[in-house]
């Protein structure tokens, strides 16, 4: 076995509540790495046909990469891997703290959950200890009481996994909650553990893990040291998306908010900072902790607001109040909602009130004008505890949509069911390709197009070579959710998949190369593909809404140009083919023999 | 003319304010013209984060009024406009 891995999973069955350890075929690990790959295997081998997202058949992993637990930069990182309840399909979502690294002390590559517990229960895991604990106490309790009563009364530096009333409640974005502030939150995984009874995960460790080569390694890190000073504050993206004309705002309907210079940008959030935060082993404290100074929120402390917080609970409302942004943040934080989807889903309210198809009536009460943040900060608890109001936005803004009609399906922000992140696709058409095929639907880290269209010099209007571009950002970003390394210092650190294999290498002790490891993520890329049309998806489920189809924006470098489905269809076709996927977006029966999955030992439990 | 120039990120810690107001004398202000201005206001300290070998650094990205200078025809040559606004950032990650 390599450096760096232990070669077991834990199964924990949540039914029986009973434990046993799995090993990983070292031919498995060599093949999917780890992280997302490991995923993508487990998932095509574990997870049961027809399978309701909320039904007690799921399955829900936590799983660590091969630099997991090491002094490797940027790895203090886990996925979660299961079906999502806001696509009903492949899910990945990916945290930071201390999870990924306790898990891999405690000995294990990761935790796969099944069942469902008959009440409320945490698992705690201590080694080879695995305790199932009455939580009935913290059922409706929000995320940073029950993650504070687990460092209270098990061990105050475990690595923990907690949901707040979003996931009880089971939102379709409700998300998973690591060192209070750190959130798997896309798509739904905080509804999984809900629909499951798992209140919290902890896990705690006595264990190790070695290196390689420790000596190249440490070397590594203190010629690096320089870096410590670029903090990859994502707040300072507001001022380029702005400038850009990508900020979605009123319900992407602009992509610019002159309002947010500042009020909401990063001098903003610079002036509110009283400190900074690093992720588990990692030299760079990018996560900034603020303060609210004055006025009604005054000496609120959170971390964050980042920039899709600031862009979808700021801009696309028209909220220029930066304490009322921290405070909804907060809110979401220990409610357990992703921010994200949170700001699209009001956003989509608030336009559907100022159209007239809600009233006030229909709100409870609640003005729901563009600019109302109170109204914003009503609106979270209930959606929530899905109550009044909120009931109907815990919906998500693919089924509010269905559920109003009057083609208000035009302007839903959403594809395949998750919410469209902050970059508006019409001042770069590269997230258009992005945004539809990515599989856990509208998604913008698996790949981020503006790095080239915005901060580099290519067009970001036309079609041409948009699809190739696109199809090698998508292989940089598995890879580094592969071997899980963060992917805002990846980047800055390897240049190149050729220095990620080196890297790789010193640290586990393998003979990889650039070349053999985007070979897996071609792999992997169609794998996850597959796992997809299995769960009933189709070239139809890669569509993005009229608004970004057909509308132009009113402002910014993109004003008055129109995507439209022609040159839409067009970079889909081409990402297909790049892919090696027939004009259907299906794996050809060439690929497949090619990634040879049929010669693969089948994982089971 | 009235030029606004936002440094973001680590530059930013070179100038007196979030950004700097650059003004042009006549309808020939380019961009190379704002930055010669502005590494005139600050100095070598800031003219060596923005150069390297007498080129504007590879890990840097200009924008003007929100297009890419990259993507530009004539590139640090584009002429400037009142109330354009140039932005130039270090390495962002998105977020």
């Amino acid at each position: 076995m390599l450096f760096g891995y232990k070669g077991k999973l834990l199964h924990v069955d949540l039914s029986h509540k009973t434990s046993k350890s799995l090993t990983i075929p070292e031919e498995i690990l060599n093949k999917y790495i780890g992280g997302r790959g490991l995923g993508a295997k487990l998932y095509w081998d574990l997870m049961p046909s027809d399978v309701s997202p909320l039904g007690q058949n799921n399955i829900i992993m936590v799983l660590t990469g091969p630099l997991s637990g090491t002094i490797a930069p940027g790895a203090g990182k886990h996925l979660i891997v299961t079906k999502s309840p806001a696509s009903g399909g492949w899910l990945e979502s990916y945290s930071s703290g201390r999870v990924a690294s306790e898990l891999k002390f405690a000995g294990y590559d990761g935790l796969i959950i099944t069942g469902k517990a008959k009440y409320p229960l945490s698992v705690f895991i201590n080694d080879d200890n695995v305790d199932f604990l009455d939580s009935r106490h913290l059922w409706g309790k929000g995320a940073f009481e029950t993650e504070t009563y687990i460092r209270e009364n098990f061990e105050p530096e475990c690595g923990s996994l907690s949901i707040g009333p979003a996931g009880e409640n089971l939102l379709p974005f409700a998300c998973i909650g690591s060192d209070f502030f750190r959130k798997a939150g896309r798509g739904g995984a905080g509804s999984v553990m809900g629909s499951k009874n798992l209140k919290t995960i902890a896990i705690k460790r006595s264990g190790g893990i070695s290196c390689s080569d420790i000596q190249t390694l440490n070397d590594f890190i203190l010629n690096r040291k320089k870096m410590t000073r670029h903090r990859f504050m994502t707040p300072m993206t507001l001022s380029i998306t702005n400038a850009a004309g990508m900020l979605p705002t009123r319900n992407f309907s602009k992509g610019k908010f002159n309002k947010a210079i500042g009020a909401i940008d990063k001098d903003a959030v610079i002036n509110a900072t009283i400190g900074s935060r690093a992720c588990y082993g990692c030299f760079t404290g990018c996560s900034n902790i603020t303060k609210v100074k004055d006025g009604i929120f005054k000496d609120l402390i959170l971390e964050g607001p980042e920039y899709e917080t600031l862009a979808m609970l700021g801009a696309n409302l028209e909220v220029d109040y930066l304490p009322a942004i921290m405070k909804a943040n907060y809110l979401c934080d220990d409610l357990g909602m992703d921010t994200i989807s949170a700001g699209v889903v009001i956003g989509f309210a608030m336009e559907c009130y100022e159209r007239g198809l809600l009233s006030k009536d229909q709100t409870g009460g609640i003005d729901l004008r563009f600019g109302n943040y109170k109204a914003v900060l009503e609106l979270l608890p209930l959606m929530a505890h899905k109550e009044g109001f909120g009931a109907f936005c815990a919906l998500g803004v693919r089924d509010m949509a269905k559920e109003l009609g009057q083609n208000s399906e035009e302007f839903a922000m959403h594809s395949k069911g998750l919410e469209i992140p902050a970059y508006d696709p019409r001042a770069g058409w590269g997230s258009a390709i992005t945004y539809s095929v990515t599989p856990r639907g509208a998604c913008h880290r698996r790949a981020w197009p503006p790095s080239v269209e915005i901060l580099g010099g290519v067009n970001p209007f036309t079609v041409e070579g948009k699809a190739p571009i696109v199809s090698r950002l998508m292989n940089e970003r598995c890879l580094l959710h592969t071997l899980i390394i963060c992917d805002m210092l990846g980047p800055r650190l390897f240049g190149s998949m050729d220095e990620l294999a080196n890297f790789l290498n010193i640290v586990i002790g393998s003979n990889h190369t650039g070349k053999d490891l985007n070979d897996r993520t071609e792999i992997i890329e169609t794998l996850i593909r597959r796992i997809n049309i299995r769960e009933g998806f189709s070239i139809n489920d890669d569509i993005l809404p009229k608004r970004i189809l057909e509308e132009s924006l009113q402002n910014g470098p993109g004003a008055g140009k129109i995507i439209g489905e022609e040159n839409f269809l067009k970079m889909r076709a081409e990402y297909y083919i790049n892919r090696g996927w027939n004009n259907k977006g299906i794996p050809t029966q060439e690929i497949l023999n090619k990634y040879e999955y049929d010669l693969e030992p089948k994982i089971t439990i | 003319m009235k030029i606004k120039m936002t440094l973001i990120g680590s530059l930013n810690q070179r100038l007196q304010s979030s950004y700097e107001i650059i003004e042009g004398n006549d309808d020939n202000f380019t961009i190379q013209g704002a930055l010669d201005e502005l590494i005139e206001r600050y100095g070598n300290p800031l003219a060596e984060e923005l150069f390297k070998d007498g080129k504007f650094r590879k890990d840097l990205s200009l924008l003007i009024n929100g297009r890419n200078i990259l993507g530009l025809p004539k590139k640090f040559q584009t002429l400037l406009e009142d109330e354009d606004e140039i932005i130039i950032s270090t390495y962002i990650a998105g977020g």
